[in-house]
């Protein structure tokens, strides 16, 4: 006897329309206030996945006085803030002292819902080496 | 497509600087002249806006465009997203700046 069915899986996500989006940040930068320096937005219709994020910071030159610094890739879905990768600490007076955190899972970005790479550094003098990333993949919900 | 335009907000951890747009990358900004470069994807940018940025193309954070950015183009670019992402009263209004 032949079986047949007509049900037919669903495409796998990346295969729904998927496409790349990839929130960069990378410079040197000397002390600064609070700076959004990328921003990923789910569209109604879509959903994504943030499959990588990470940040790595450097002291390029020394701070004259430490002060408190900190980077973020952040999710917001309305009030609520979640840091997927945070580094929140003093700057240093050593140059190429070095702080390193990467995002652990796959977290789903649903419409309306974001995903932000933000830096601050309160020290006076000195500069840091940034490099935060974040690379999403946006498919059709 | 790297696009001036105007910063918003006033650089605190609840109203930091930023870009009004729902995705971008790569700000650097010039918080004294109210500035920033940000990396727009063109598939967020009408026509028209990309046919004005590449009229008068920017090098600096200082230099102001010598014609500023057109309220009509202000206002279809805000339209333009609000129908994009379609999230219901959510709305963004960037200015070339």
């Amino acid at each position: 006897m032949k079986v047949t069915s007509y049900a037919v899986a669903r495409p796998a996500y990346y295969d729904r329309n998927g496409a790349t989006s990839v929130l960069v940040y990378s410079a040197t930068d000397v002390p600064h206030a609070v700076i959004t320096r990328a921003t990923f937005t789910t569209a109604t219709g879509k959903k994504a996945y943030i499959e990588m994020a990470a940040i790595f910071l450097r002291q390029e030159t020394a701070a004259t006085v430490v002060g408190r610094s900190f980077s973020v890739v952040r999710i917001t879905s309305g009030t609520d803030i979640m840091d997927m990768a945070r580094i929140d600490s003093n700057s240093s007076t050593v140059v190429n002292t070095s702080r390193v955190d990467h995002g652990v899972g796959q977290p789903t970005i649903y419409p309306g819902e974001t995903v932000i790479l933000r830096t601050y550094d309160g020290s006076t003098g000195g500069s840091i080496d940034y490099s935060l990333y974040a690379k999403i993949t946006t498919f059709d919900a | 497509m790297i696009i001036r335009l105007a910063l918003i907000g006033s650089g605190t951890q609840t109203d930091p600087f930023a870009i009004d747009l729902p995705t971008f990358s790569g700000v650097v900004t010039n918080e004294a002249t109210g500035r920033a470069f940000a990396d727009v994807p063109v598939s967020d940018i009408p026509a028209d806006v990309v046919a004005f940025v590449n009229a008068y193309p920017t090098f600096d954070l200082v230099t102001p465009l010598p014609v500023p950015f057109p309220q009509s183009l202000a206002n279809a670019w805000a339209e333009y997203l609000a129908r994009r992402y379609d999230l219901g009263n959510v709305r963004w209004h960037p200015v070339v700046f």
